[in-house]
């Protein structure tokens, strides 16, 4: 490191200038130049592009093993040693797709990571005073985060559907074919629910401001709700459930039917008001906090 | 220019700004000086909208800063030193907060050049030490050549050849006609920096002042006298111009007489002295004085030490 020389804050510029309470060089903010400055955030930061990856991976990687195991080509280990089918019982899509179980974990915490980082380290505030309105920001963040994991959930489900449908099929078990009534809507519905789930991480982030508590209310909203709200609620109010965001989006994502389900359509607009309802909250907060 | 009018900020039952009142005037350096929880900070986050004032108001030219269409270009800023996420590089970093902006890649390496960091803008920002920390915030600050410059401590952690660079980078961007702030709470540091002081204590200002009136106003020499004749001393030595207090029988306390006079007057009447001695006062020990009695939390022993 090394004391430069010429202290000039402006190379090419050696006399003062006047100074204008207008910004000089067409500085300003704009929506696009905020989604710039949030996608070069997030793929900065190497530990997000590596979850990423990690993400696709899994997804293709459970999705082939799960199709494997449910052949009998791998075999799994029953109760007493016994070799026993794996995700037998499970449907062809479920099987293909299981990776969306895990996958759900951490695109969840990527989200939370992406949205409280910035204030643990107090940069949060230099955010801030880049757009002291906050909310283009916000909604930039929440932009780059569906420009960048959105595209790659779509494609790690459809990679993960392609090869263990592959995979079921060369080991001559039934398949869920392309065209058959809602599996494309599910394969792309469970790229898409997962970067929801991202976006719902995102938000808690921001509102807990705290990575630890955001994962904490993640996990507990995400993967507890569904189990341990059900057996809360009394038998009349079970219908309650099926508005839980996972339970909506198990509507979109899978191809079985079931009364204590809402339809596809039901259920992703359900998904999708719990992702717009929490950001709206947390904008709100954003808003009103001292940073 | 800052205006701060009227300015409380409260933390639930705490009060970090008690009614502060003062302006930050372009083409210098303004110096803003205090104990650790004067409100110095507080009130640097409410002048860039960070915080929301309890009452009173903080502009920047006039308006609010988050009315700022271009804020990078209004105001920049550095609070905290290691305001970064630790795993981007410094380049990444100043890439990432300018584009919010529209500043470019070309202005990112003016200012890495600024600050001295180019040959280690590569590096994570988290591998950075406190020093190197310093002067990719105060790069930040610069991104978007704004003519309003606030730092918070700036020379928090750097060597002694950051602290002239400060200096010297402070002094030009005032000379450049920008309104330049800068908090601190080492006197010794201003002294050397800044044109013009506001010293705050307990969330109020305790004096707004230009250095010079500042230093003409505390130092200058008293002289102690220890005599038996005190009062025949002091009658002798009145003159305009001088004043002398005593604060107990047999002492005095003289300004505006050189020792060496004192002592002349005292032999050509007579007058036994136990003791003449110069004391020169400080700035710092001026400062102290100004903010002793708003200071939170003292030492069991800090007005004996100073």
């Amino acid at each position: 490191m090394t004391t430069p020389t010429s202290m000039n804050t402006t190379a090419g510029t050696t006399t003062a200038r006047t100074r204008h309470a207008e910004p000089t060089r067409g500085y300003r903010i704009t929506g696009l130049r905020l989604l710039r400055s949030e996608l070069i955030r997030f793929t900065t930061v190497r530990s997000n592009v590596i979850t990423v990856a990690a993400l696709g991976l899994l997804m293709v990687l459970i999705g082939v093993i799960a199709a494997a195991t449910s052949t009998g080509a791998v075999t799994g280990v029953g109760p007493g040693g016994a070799p026993a089918p794996g995700f037998a019982g499970t449907g062809p899509l479920a099987t293909v797709l299981a990776g969306s179980t895990p996958g759900v974990l951490v695109v969840g915490v990527l989200g939370v990571l992406v949205g409280a980082r910035e204030y643990g380290s107090g940069m949060i505030r230099t955010t801030m005073t880049a757009d002291p309105r906050r909310i283009g920001a916000f909604l930039a963040r929440i932009g780059a985060f569906i420009a960048v994991v959105m595209p790659a959930t779509v494609l790690a489900s459809l990679v993960a559907y392609g090869a263990g449908t592959a995979m079921l099929s060369a080991g001559g078990a039934p398949t869920a074919a392309w065209g058959d009534p809602g599996v494309a809507r599910a394969v792309i519905g469970t790229g898409v629910y997962l970067a929801g789930v991202g976006l719902l991480g995102l938000c808690l982030g921001v509102l807990t401001r705290s990575i630890g508590q955001g994962v904490g209310w993640l996990v507990g909203l995400v993967m507890v709700l569904p189990g341990f709200g059900a057996l809360l609620l009394p038998d009349d109010w079970q219908h309650v459930a099926q508005y839980f965001p996972s339970n909506a989006g198990a509507a979109f994502t899978t191809i079985t039917e079931s009364s204590s389900q809402l339809g596809a359509g039901p259920g992703a607009a359900v998904f999708l008001a719990w992702v717009v309802g929490l950001g709206t909250v947390a904008a709100v907060m954003l808003r009103r906090r001292d940073v | 220019m800052i205006t701060v009018d009227s300015l409380v900020k409260r933390y639930g039952t705490t009060t970090a700004v008690d009614g502060m009142t003062f302006t930050v005037q372009p083409g210098r350096v303004t110096g803003f000086l205090g104990p650790n929880g004067a409100g110095k900070s507080t009130t640097m986050r409410v002048v860039l909208g960070l915080d929301r004032p309890t009452s009173g108001q903080a502009l920047v030219d006039g308006r609010p800063f988050r009315d700022a269409t271009a804020p990078l270009a209004l105001v920049g800023s550095l609070l905290d030193g290691k305001a970064f996420d630790r795993s981007r590089s410094a380049r990444n970093h100043l890439r990432a907060v300018g584009a919010a902006n529209g500043v470019g890649r070309s202005r990112v390496e003016e200012v890495l050049e600024v600050a001295g960091l180019t040959s280690v803008a590569h590096r994570s920002a988290g591998s950075f030490s406190l020093g190197m920390g310093q002067r990719l915030g105060i790069a930040t600050a610069l991104l978007a050549d704004p003519p309003v410059v606030m730092l918070d401590e700036p020379v928090n952690g750097l060597d002694p050849d950051g602290i002239t660079w400060i200096r010297r980078l402070t002094r030009q961007l005032a000379d450049e006609g920008r309104t330049v702030f800068l908090s601190s709470h080492l006197m010794s540091e201003m002294e050397l920096t800044a044109d013009h002081l506001v010293i705050v204590g307990r969330g109020r200002v305790l004096a707004d002042t230009p250095m010079t009136d500042f230093i003409s106003s505390t130092s200058g020499e008293r002289v102690q006298v220890a005599t038996p004749d005190a009062t025949t001393l002091a009658a002798l030595l009145a003159a305009p111009g001088v004043t002398v207090t005593s604060a107990e029988p047999g002492a005095l306390d003289v300004r505006g007489v050189p020792a060496s006079a004192i002592g002349e007057v005292a032999a050509r009447h007579g007058i036994v002295l136990h003791q003449l001695a110069t004391q020169r006062l400080s700035l710092e020990d001026a400062f102290m004085k100004l903010t002793n009695d708003t200071v939170d939390f003292h030492g069991t022993d800090s007005r004996s030490v100073k």
